[in-house]
Protein backbone atom coordinates (compact mmCIF):
# COMPACT_ATOMS: atom_id res chain seq x y z
CA UNK A 1 0.00 0.00 0.00
CA UNK A 2 2.39 2.48 -1.18
CA UNK A 3 1.89 6.38 -0.95
CA UNK A 4 1.26 8.25 -4.36
CA UNK A 5 4.97 9.57 -4.36
CA UNK A 6 4.52 11.34 -7.87
CA UNK A 7 1.23 13.25 -6.23
CA UNK A 8 2.55 16.96 -5.66
CA UNK A 9 1.44 17.62 -2.38
CA UNK A 10 0.16 21.01 -3.01
CA UNK A 11 -2.63 19.91 -5.28
CA UNK A 12 -6.15 18.70 -3.25
CA UNK A 13 -7.35 15.35 -3.49
CA UNK A 14 -9.90 15.98 -5.91
CA UNK A 15 -7.49 16.59 -9.06
CA UNK A 16 -6.68 12.71 -8.59
CA UNK A 17 -9.13 12.19 -11.21
CA UNK A 18 -11.20 10.24 -8.67
CA UNK A 19 -15.10 11.21 -8.28
CA UNK A 20 -15.11 13.40 -5.42
CA UNK A 21 -17.59 11.95 -3.30
CA UNK A 22 -16.56 8.52 -4.10
CA UNK A 23 -14.56 7.82 -1.15
CA UNK A 24 -17.04 9.50 1.47
CA UNK A 25 -19.98 7.30 -0.08
CA UNK A 26 -18.08 4.11 0.42
CA UNK A 27 -17.03 4.96 3.57
CA UNK A 28 -20.72 6.61 4.83
CA UNK A 29 -22.17 2.95 4.18
CA UNK A 30 -19.67 0.90 5.39
CA UNK A 31 -20.19 2.86 9.09
CA UNK A 32 -22.68 0.02 10.19
CA UNK A 33 -19.98 -2.84 8.71
CA UNK A 34 -17.08 -0.99 10.93
CA UNK A 35 -19.32 -0.76 13.80
CA UNK A 36 -19.83 -4.42 13.74
CA UNK A 37 -16.53 -5.33 12.95
CA UNK A 38 -14.73 -3.38 15.40
CA UNK A 39 -17.20 -5.45 18.05
CA UNK A 40 -16.37 -8.58 16.75
CA UNK A 41 -12.24 -7.60 17.36
CA UNK A 42 -12.73 -6.02 20.38
CA UNK A 43 -13.22 -6.78 24.24
CA UNK A 44 -15.93 -4.71 25.01
CA UNK A 45 -18.65 -2.20 23.34
CA UNK A 46 -17.03 1.17 23.82
CA UNK A 47 -13.39 -0.73 23.34
CA UNK A 48 -15.09 -1.53 19.25
CA UNK A 49 -16.39 2.20 18.81
CA UNK A 50 -13.29 3.56 20.41
CA UNK A 51 -11.19 1.39 17.40
CA UNK A 52 -13.84 1.85 14.62
CA UNK A 53 -13.53 5.82 15.32
CA UNK A 54 -9.52 5.80 15.65
CA UNK A 55 -10.12 3.63 12.41
CA UNK A 56 -11.95 6.30 10.24
CA UNK A 57 -9.34 8.60 11.03
CA UNK A 58 -7.12 6.73 9.76
CA UNK A 59 -8.74 6.19 6.78
CA UNK A 60 -9.23 9.71 6.26
CA UNK A 61 -5.39 10.55 6.64
CA UNK A 62 -4.83 7.50 3.96
CA UNK A 63 -7.78 8.03 1.55
CA UNK A 64 -5.49 8.74 -1.59
CA UNK A 65 -4.13 5.34 -1.05
CA UNK A 66 -7.50 3.82 -2.03
CA UNK A 67 -7.69 2.75 -5.30
CA UNK A 68 -11.57 3.60 -6.75
CA UNK A 69 -13.15 0.93 -7.84
CA UNK A 70 -11.09 -1.65 -5.89
CA UNK A 71 -12.94 -2.96 -3.12
CA UNK A 72 -13.30 -0.42 -0.19
CA UNK A 73 -14.43 -2.77 3.07
CA UNK A 74 -11.10 -4.86 2.88
CA UNK A 75 -9.17 -1.55 2.28
CA UNK A 76 -10.96 -0.69 5.40
CA UNK A 77 -10.97 -3.91 7.07
CA UNK A 78 -7.36 -3.73 7.14
CA UNK A 79 -6.29 -0.32 8.43
CA UNK A 80 -8.87 -1.27 11.31
CA UNK A 81 -7.28 -4.92 11.97
CA UNK A 82 -4.00 -3.14 11.90
CA UNK A 83 -5.35 -0.03 14.21
CA UNK A 84 -6.36 -3.19 16.32
CA UNK A 85 -3.01 -4.64 16.85
CA UNK A 86 -1.23 -2.07 17.95
CA UNK A 87 -3.45 -1.27 20.39
CA UNK A 88 -3.82 -4.81 21.70
CA UNK A 89 0.13 -4.41 22.24
CA UNK A 90 0.14 -1.04 23.82
CA UNK A 91 -2.35 -2.89 26.06
CA UNK A 92 -0.83 -6.04 27.03
CA UNK A 93 3.03 -3.17 27.26
CA UNK A 94 0.79 -1.46 29.85
CA UNK A 95 -1.16 -4.36 31.55
CA UNK A 96 2.20 -6.04 32.73
CA UNK A 97 2.83 -2.75 34.70
CA UNK A 98 -1.12 -1.86 35.68
CA UNK A 99 -4.05 -3.66 37.81
CA UNK A 100 -6.15 -6.29 35.24
CA UNK A 101 -8.74 -4.44 33.41
CA UNK A 102 -12.05 -4.71 34.77
CA UNK A 103 -14.12 -7.89 33.65
CA UNK A 104 -16.92 -7.62 31.43
CA UNK A 105 -18.67 -5.12 28.70
CA UNK A 106 -17.99 -1.84 29.65
CA UNK A 107 -21.75 0.30 30.37
CA UNK A 108 -21.10 3.91 30.33
CA UNK A 109 -23.35 6.63 30.47
CA UNK A 110 -24.30 5.33 26.55
CA UNK A 111 -27.80 4.22 26.80
CA UNK A 112 -27.46 2.04 24.37
CA UNK A 113 -23.90 0.27 25.49
CA UNK A 114 -26.13 -0.95 28.38
CA UNK A 115 -28.87 -2.40 26.10
CA UNK A 116 -25.91 -4.03 24.41
CA UNK A 117 -24.38 -5.37 27.62
CA UNK A 118 -27.57 -7.42 28.30
CA UNK A 119 -28.14 -8.55 24.84
CA UNK A 120 -26.65 -11.94 22.93
CA UNK A 121 -24.32 -9.75 21.54
CA UNK A 122 -22.56 -9.72 24.72
CA UNK A 123 -22.52 -13.36 24.92
CA UNK A 124 -21.13 -13.78 21.75
CA UNK A 125 -18.22 -11.05 22.48
CA UNK A 126 -17.85 -12.71 25.61
CA UNK A 127 -16.99 -16.01 23.50
CA UNK A 128 -15.09 -14.44 21.14
CA UNK A 129 -12.70 -12.52 23.33
CA UNK A 130 -11.60 -15.59 24.89
CA UNK A 131 -10.26 -17.01 21.58
CA UNK A 132 -6.88 -15.63 20.74
CA UNK A 133 -6.39 -12.86 18.31
CA UNK A 134 -5.14 -14.64 15.47
CA UNK A 135 -8.42 -16.73 15.57
CA UNK A 136 -10.62 -13.70 16.67
CA UNK A 137 -9.65 -11.72 13.50
CA UNK A 138 -10.37 -14.42 10.98
CA UNK A 139 -13.79 -15.32 12.45
CA UNK A 140 -14.54 -11.51 12.18
CA UNK A 141 -13.34 -11.65 8.61
CA UNK A 142 -15.15 -14.75 7.21
CA UNK A 143 -17.77 -15.55 9.19
CA UNK A 144 -19.60 -11.72 10.42
CA UNK A 145 -17.98 -9.74 7.67
CA UNK A 146 -18.33 -12.33 4.47
CA UNK A 147 -15.02 -12.34 2.99
CA UNK A 148 -14.20 -14.98 1.82
CA UNK A 149 -10.92 -17.03 3.20
CA UNK A 150 -8.95 -15.52 -0.07
CA UNK A 151 -10.33 -12.30 0.99
CA UNK A 152 -10.07 -12.78 4.10
CA UNK A 153 -5.86 -13.86 3.82
CA UNK A 154 -5.38 -10.46 1.45
CA UNK A 155 -6.13 -8.33 4.28
CA UNK A 156 -4.51 -10.10 6.86
CA UNK A 157 -1.47 -10.82 4.82
CA UNK A 158 -1.44 -14.59 5.38
CA UNK A 159 -1.57 -17.85 3.14
CA UNK A 160 -5.16 -19.60 2.73
CA UNK A 161 -3.82 -22.52 4.53
CA UNK A 162 -3.14 -20.51 7.62
CA UNK A 163 -6.84 -18.91 7.33
CA UNK A 164 -8.36 -22.13 6.53
CA UNK A 165 -6.60 -23.43 10.34
CA UNK A 166 -7.18 -20.62 12.49
CA UNK A 167 -11.02 -20.80 11.40
CA UNK A 168 -10.86 -24.44 12.25
CA UNK A 169 -9.45 -23.97 15.23
CA UNK A 170 -11.29 -20.63 16.49
CA UNK A 171 -14.63 -22.43 15.26
CA UNK A 172 -13.57 -25.30 17.21
CA UNK A 173 -13.23 -23.61 20.27
CA UNK A 174 -16.59 -21.64 20.07
CA UNK A 175 -18.45 -24.60 19.48
CA UNK A 176 -17.26 -25.51 23.00
CA UNK A 177 -17.92 -22.14 24.46
CA UNK A 178 -21.69 -21.58 22.66
CA UNK A 179 -22.32 -25.11 21.49
CA UNK B 1 -11.53 -40.35 1.44
CA UNK B 2 -12.21 -39.34 5.20
CA UNK B 3 -13.22 -35.82 5.48
CA UNK B 4 -11.47 -33.56 8.25
CA UNK B 5 -12.92 -31.22 10.10
CA UNK B 6 -11.14 -28.41 8.04
CA UNK B 7 -12.57 -29.09 4.37
CA UNK B 8 -16.02 -30.02 6.17
CA UNK B 9 -15.54 -26.44 7.76
CA UNK B 10 -14.20 -24.91 4.17
CA UNK B 11 -17.87 -26.91 2.71
CA UNK B 12 -20.07 -25.30 4.91
CA UNK B 13 -18.48 -21.72 4.18
CA UNK B 14 -18.36 -22.15 0.20
CA UNK B 15 -14.62 -22.43 -0.18
CA UNK B 16 -15.19 -25.76 -1.83
CA UNK B 17 -15.07 -26.56 -6.01
CA UNK B 18 -17.76 -27.97 -6.64
CA UNK B 19 -16.91 -31.27 -7.25
CA UNK B 20 -14.76 -31.20 -3.43
CA UNK B 21 -17.95 -29.78 -2.27
CA UNK B 22 -19.99 -32.58 -4.25
CA UNK B 23 -17.49 -35.24 -2.45
CA UNK B 24 -18.09 -33.83 1.00
CA UNK B 25 -22.35 -33.30 0.73
CA UNK B 26 -21.95 -36.77 -0.49
CA UNK B 27 -20.10 -38.02 3.03
CA UNK B 28 -22.00 -35.59 4.96
CA UNK B 29 -25.43 -37.15 3.57
CA UNK B 30 -24.37 -41.06 4.69
CA UNK B 31 -22.12 -40.33 8.07
CA UNK B 32 -24.67 -38.63 10.57
CA UNK B 33 -21.77 -38.02 12.60
CA UNK B 34 -19.92 -35.61 10.22
CA UNK B 35 -23.87 -33.92 9.55
CA UNK B 36 -23.99 -33.82 13.15
CA UNK B 37 -20.96 -31.86 12.88
CA UNK B 38 -21.39 -29.28 10.06
CA UNK B 39 -24.93 -29.09 11.70
CA UNK B 40 -23.25 -27.42 14.80
CA UNK B 41 -20.83 -25.63 13.09
CA UNK B 42 -23.55 -24.00 11.39
CA UNK B 43 -25.43 -23.18 14.12
CA UNK B 44 -22.71 -21.40 15.39
CA UNK B 45 -21.73 -19.47 12.30
CA UNK B 46 -25.75 -18.75 12.18
CA UNK B 47 -25.77 -17.27 16.30
CA UNK B 48 -22.85 -15.37 15.49
CA UNK B 49 -24.00 -13.77 12.44
CA UNK B 50 -27.52 -12.70 14.06
CA UNK B 51 -26.51 -11.94 17.33
CA UNK B 52 -23.45 -9.13 15.13
CA UNK B 53 -26.12 -8.21 12.92
CA UNK B 54 -28.04 -6.48 15.37
CA UNK B 55 -25.16 -3.74 15.30
CA UNK B 56 -25.99 -3.28 11.25
CA UNK B 57 -29.45 -1.78 12.56
CA UNK B 58 -28.46 -0.01 15.89
CA UNK B 59 -28.16 3.75 15.54
CA UNK B 60 -24.16 4.95 14.33
CA UNK B 61 -22.80 6.86 17.16
CA UNK B 62 -22.59 10.60 17.07
CA UNK B 63 -19.02 10.49 17.94
CA UNK B 64 -18.46 8.28 15.08
CA UNK B 65 -20.61 9.78 12.55
CA UNK B 66 -18.76 13.48 13.07
CA UNK B 67 -15.43 11.47 12.84
CA UNK B 68 -16.19 10.25 9.25
CA UNK B 69 -17.67 13.90 8.25
CA UNK B 70 -18.06 15.81 6.36
CA UNK B 71 -20.26 13.60 4.27
CA UNK B 72 -21.09 10.79 7.00
CA UNK B 73 -23.82 12.19 9.04
CA UNK B 74 -26.21 10.67 11.38
CA UNK B 75 -29.15 11.88 8.47
CA UNK B 76 -28.22 10.30 6.06
CA UNK B 77 -30.52 7.93 6.43
CA UNK B 78 -30.48 6.39 2.99
CA UNK B 79 -27.08 5.75 2.91
CA UNK B 80 -26.95 3.78 6.27
CA UNK B 81 -30.03 2.00 5.23
CA UNK B 82 -28.25 0.83 1.79
CA UNK B 83 -25.29 0.15 3.85
CA UNK B 84 -27.39 -2.07 6.12
CA UNK B 85 -28.62 -3.89 3.01
CA UNK B 86 -25.21 -4.03 1.99
CA UNK B 87 -26.48 -2.13 -1.49
CA UNK B 88 -24.08 -0.45 -3.80
CA UNK B 89 -25.98 1.17 -6.13
CA UNK B 90 -29.17 2.25 -6.78
CA UNK B 91 -31.11 -0.85 -8.71
CA UNK B 92 -32.94 -0.47 -11.83
CA UNK B 93 -35.98 -2.64 -13.01
CA UNK B 94 -38.65 -1.35 -10.79
CA UNK B 95 -41.86 -3.25 -9.56
CA UNK B 96 -45.25 -1.62 -10.17
CA UNK B 97 -46.83 -2.46 -6.54
CA UNK B 98 -50.41 -2.09 -7.34
CA UNK B 99 -50.40 -3.74 -10.19
CA UNK B 100 -48.43 -6.49 -9.12
CA UNK B 101 -50.76 -6.54 -5.88
CA UNK B 102 -53.77 -7.08 -8.30
CA UNK B 103 -52.77 -10.00 -10.79
CA UNK B 104 -51.91 -11.32 -7.02
CA UNK B 105 -55.01 -11.30 -5.55
CA UNK B 106 -56.97 -12.48 -8.17
CA UNK B 107 -55.00 -16.13 -8.22
CA UNK B 108 -55.15 -18.53 -5.87
CA UNK B 109 -51.27 -19.15 -4.27
CA UNK B 110 -51.17 -22.86 -3.80
CA UNK B 111 -47.64 -23.12 -2.18
CA UNK B 112 -46.32 -26.47 -1.91
CA UNK B 113 -44.70 -27.07 0.85
CA UNK B 114 -43.39 -30.09 2.99
CA UNK B 115 -42.09 -33.03 1.93
CA UNK B 116 -42.16 -32.77 -2.14
CA UNK B 117 -38.76 -33.26 -3.90
CA UNK B 118 -38.57 -33.23 -7.82
CA UNK B 119 -35.64 -35.34 -8.63
CA UNK B 120 -33.31 -34.29 -11.33
CA UNK B 121 -29.89 -35.60 -11.84
CA UNK B 122 -28.95 -38.20 -9.09
CA UNK B 123 -29.91 -35.86 -6.19
CA UNK B 124 -33.51 -34.30 -5.31
CA UNK B 125 -33.61 -30.95 -5.48
CA UNK B 126 -35.34 -30.35 -2.28
CA UNK B 127 -34.84 -31.85 0.52
CA UNK B 128 -36.22 -31.52 4.37
CA UNK B 129 -33.56 -29.68 6.70
CA UNK B 130 -33.94 -28.85 10.16
CA UNK B 131 -35.73 -25.50 9.43
CA UNK B 132 -37.94 -26.34 6.79
CA UNK B 133 -37.33 -27.41 2.78
CA UNK B 134 -34.06 -26.62 1.76
CA UNK B 135 -32.85 -26.38 -1.71
CA UNK B 136 -30.44 -29.27 -3.04
CA UNK B 137 -28.42 -30.87 -5.66
CA UNK B 138 -29.12 -29.11 -8.85
CA UNK B 139 -31.27 -26.41 -7.66
CA UNK B 140 -28.64 -25.37 -4.95
CA UNK B 141 -25.69 -25.21 -7.29
CA UNK B 142 -27.70 -23.22 -9.55
CA UNK B 143 -29.03 -20.78 -6.99
CA UNK B 144 -25.31 -20.80 -5.62
CA UNK B 145 -23.81 -20.18 -8.84
CA UNK B 146 -26.25 -19.18 -11.65
CA UNK B 147 -26.47 -15.44 -12.57
CA UNK B 148 -30.21 -14.76 -13.91
CA UNK B 149 -28.11 -11.95 -16.31
CA UNK B 150 -26.34 -14.63 -17.73
CA UNK B 151 -29.20 -17.61 -18.46
CA UNK B 152 -27.64 -20.83 -19.27
CA UNK B 153 -29.57 -24.03 -20.76
CA UNK B 154 -29.14 -26.45 -17.44
CA UNK B 155 -32.26 -28.02 -16.26
CA UNK B 156 -32.50 -25.08 -13.01
CA UNK B 157 -32.75 -21.80 -14.37
CA UNK B 158 -32.38 -19.01 -11.93
CA UNK B 159 -34.62 -15.42 -13.02
CA UNK B 160 -34.31 -12.96 -10.70
CA UNK B 161 -32.64 -12.02 -7.65
CA UNK B 162 -33.66 -9.55 -4.86
CA UNK B 163 -32.90 -8.85 -1.22
CA UNK B 164 -35.88 -9.78 0.88
CA UNK B 165 -37.49 -7.24 3.51
CA UNK B 166 -35.93 -9.56 6.23
CA UNK B 167 -32.55 -9.20 4.61
CA UNK B 168 -31.99 -11.82 2.91
CA UNK B 169 -30.55 -12.69 -0.66
CA UNK B 170 -33.56 -14.38 -2.43
CA UNK B 171 -34.13 -15.55 -6.64
CA UNK B 172 -36.83 -16.95 -8.16
CA UNK B 173 -36.29 -20.20 -10.48
CA UNK B 174 -37.79 -22.48 -12.10
CA UNK B 175 -36.88 -26.03 -12.56
CA UNK B 176 -38.39 -29.42 -14.26
CA UNK B 177 -41.86 -27.91 -14.24
CA UNK B 178 -42.23 -25.99 -11.22
CA UNK B 179 -41.23 -22.73 -10.04
CA UNK B 180 -40.18 -21.29 -6.56
CA UNK B 181 -38.86 -18.50 -4.50
CA UNK B 182 -35.80 -19.60 -2.18
CA UNK B 183 -34.05 -17.22 -0.18
CA UNK B 184 -30.18 -17.65 1.37
CA UNK B 185 -30.51 -18.44 5.01
CA UNK B 186 -27.07 -19.33 7.08
CA UNK B 187 -25.58 -21.01 4.73
CA UNK B 188 -28.26 -22.91 3.10
CA UNK B 189 -30.98 -21.95 0.74
CA UNK B 190 -34.57 -22.13 2.16
CA UNK B 191 -36.70 -22.74 -0.13
CA UNK B 192 -40.14 -20.59 0.50
CA UNK B 193 -42.80 -21.59 -2.24
CA UNK B 194 -42.19 -24.24 -4.99
CA UNK B 195 -45.47 -23.99 -7.44
CA UNK B 196 -46.11 -26.75 -10.01
CA UNK B 197 -46.04 -24.70 -13.28
CA UNK B 198 -48.91 -25.08 -15.56
CA UNK B 199 -48.93 -28.61 -17.73
CA UNK B 200 -48.72 -26.54 -21.02
CA UNK B 201 -45.59 -24.49 -20.29
CA UNK B 202 -43.76 -26.92 -18.96
CA UNK B 203 -42.03 -28.20 -22.19
CA UNK B 204 -40.87 -24.23 -22.79
CA UNK B 205 -38.83 -21.93 -20.44
CA UNK B 206 -40.11 -18.67 -20.37
CA UNK B 207 -37.99 -15.41 -20.98
CA UNK B 208 -36.43 -14.36 -18.07
CA UNK B 209 -38.61 -11.77 -16.16
CA UNK B 210 -41.75 -13.35 -17.02
CA UNK B 211 -41.90 -15.71 -14.69
CA UNK B 212 -44.69 -17.52 -13.46
CA UNK B 213 -47.27 -14.66 -11.93
CA UNK B 214 -47.80 -16.39 -8.94
CA UNK B 215 -44.47 -16.21 -8.31
CA UNK B 216 -43.83 -12.59 -8.93
CA UNK B 217 -46.89 -12.15 -6.47
CA UNK B 218 -45.05 -13.68 -3.61
CA UNK B 219 -41.82 -11.91 -4.79
CA UNK B 220 -43.96 -8.63 -4.48
CA UNK B 221 -45.31 -9.26 -1.03
CA UNK B 222 -41.86 -9.98 0.16
CA UNK B 223 -38.76 -7.61 -2.45
CA UNK B 224 -37.53 -4.95 -0.37
CA UNK B 225 -37.05 -1.80 -3.70
CA UNK B 226 -36.11 -3.33 -6.82
CA UNK B 227 -35.07 -6.79 -8.45
CA UNK B 228 -31.02 -6.74 -8.70
CA UNK B 229 -29.27 -5.53 -11.88
CA UNK B 230 -26.17 -7.97 -13.71
CA UNK B 231 -23.63 -5.65 -11.62
CA UNK B 232 -25.30 -6.34 -7.92
CA UNK B 233 -26.19 -9.72 -8.84
CA UNK B 234 -22.35 -10.06 -9.46
CA UNK B 235 -21.78 -8.29 -6.43
CA UNK B 236 -24.12 -10.28 -4.54
CA UNK B 237 -22.15 -13.98 -5.85
CA UNK B 238 -18.95 -12.43 -4.41
CA UNK B 239 -20.25 -11.53 -1.21
CA UNK B 240 -21.77 -15.36 -1.32
CA UNK B 241 -25.23 -14.42 -1.05
CA UNK B 242 -25.09 -12.34 2.10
Amino acid sequence: MGRNDAQPSFLPSCTLGKPLDAFDRELTALLPRLRRFGHALARSAADADDLAQGAIERMLRARDQWELGSRFDAWAFRIMRNLWIDTVRARTRLAARTAPEADGLAVGEDPHAQLEARSELAVLMRALSQLPDEQREVIALVTIEGLGYAEAAAVLDLPVGTVSSRMLRGRQALLKLLG
Amino acid sequence: MPIDDERLLAWIDGELEPTQAAEVAAAVAIDPALAARATAHRAIAAQLRSGFDTLLSAPIPAAMAAAARPIATVTDLSAVRNARQGRLAPPTRRFQPAQWGAIAATLAVGIIAGRMTYDIGAQPIMVQGNSGLQANGQLAAALDGQLASAPTNGAVRIQMTFRSREGEVCRSWSASGQNGVACHSGDRWRILASLAAPTADRSEYRMAGSNDLKVLGIINGMIDGETFDATQELEARRNYWR
